[in-house]
């Protein structure tokens, strides 16, 4: 991301500096001491930069409860009423209510196979459905 | 949004419909009151005991005429516990006639079981071999500890 520097040097490669090679070092130097306190860097962002963050905020906020609400009240509004999912929806309720009737159905029987079993014995035999029930004390 | 809400509430008719519908049809065997007037356990006992609309008028003809005989016992026992209960509120101490109460207690719940296993027997023969011996198991799961229980374990 940062912008690459290159540095011209001030005398061509090869030409001999009138002071020598010691005093050509020190010139470079201090003219890229120079140049580096007044560089000032410019950085010039990627071009998708602004849509690569909305993308990234828009990827978290899809991650949160809110985000899985949103989607499936979406869901809701658009998918569900469509012929399909609609009647696959009617098809899981007359299975869920038919299979409710069975269970509760089937815990009635039982009750009530419980029950006349019990009367027709009682009607046979009061005196132990009077011996069986809880009499008050003296 | 609205067709959402049409859908929603056919769903939920749907279910309520399936709901009704099913246990309307699981429930039909479950007679509360017989047609001829008779009593619904005894609906129960034909349906329980797979009764043949022969074998259920026998039973009802013997269970019509066990009836009074039961009643008779149990306006003896009725009498009997009642006498039992003055004494033991009048007398203090030990009387003979608390004794001779007793008796009578005893003997009158001995004559109600003893009829009550005659009609048994009797209903028993009029079943098939195997309803009549789960039949004549349910009386005596009865007899001994008061409860169906035996007999509800083991469902037609």
């Amino acid at each position: 991301m940062f912008p690459r520097l290159s540095f011209s040097s001030p005398t061509p490669p090869g030409s001999a500096p009138p002071g020598g090679p010691n005093s050509n070092s020190m010139q470079t130097d201090e003219k890229l001491q120079q140049t580096l306190r007044v560089w000032q860097p410019s950085p010039s962002a990627a071009p998708d930069f602004n849509h690569a963050v909305w993308r990234r905020v828009a990827a978290e906020e899809d991650r949160g409860l809110s985000g899985v609400l949103a989607r499936l009240g979406d869901w809701l509004v658009v998918q569900l009423p469509r012929p399909a999912y609609a009647s696959a929806l009617l098809l899981a309720t007359a299975l869920l209510g038919t299979a409710v009737a069975r269970l509760e159905a089937s815990h009635a029987r039982e009750h009530y196979r419980e029950q006349s079993a019990r009367r027709y014995l009682d009607s046979i035999d009061p005196i132990s459905m009077m011996e069986s029930t809880p009499r008050s004390t003296r | 949004m609205k067709k959402l809400f049409i859908v929603l509430g056919l769903a939920v008719a749907v279910g309520l419909v399936s709901y009704f519908c099913c246990y309307r049809h699981a429930m039909a065997s479950v007679v509360a009151v017989t047609p001829d007037g008779t009593d619904a356990e005894l609906a129960w006992l034909k349906h329980e005991f797979a009764l043949t609309p022969a074998q259920y008028e026998k039973i009802l003809a013997l269970h019509r005429a066990y009836q009074p005989v039961c009643a008779g016992h149990c306006a003896r026992y009725m009498a009997a516990r009642q006498r039992l209960e003055t004494l033991l509120k009048e007398q203090q101490g030990w009387s003979p006639d608390e004794g001779a109460a007793l008796d009578e207690i005893a003997r009158v719940r001995s004559e109600c079981h003893q009829a009550m296993l005659r009609y048994a027997y009797t209903v028993a023969a009029c079943m098939s071999p195997e309803e009549g011996r789960r039949y004549l198991q349910m009386i005596d799961t009865r007899l001994l500890s008061g409860e169906p229980a035996d007999m509800m374990a083991n469902p037609h």
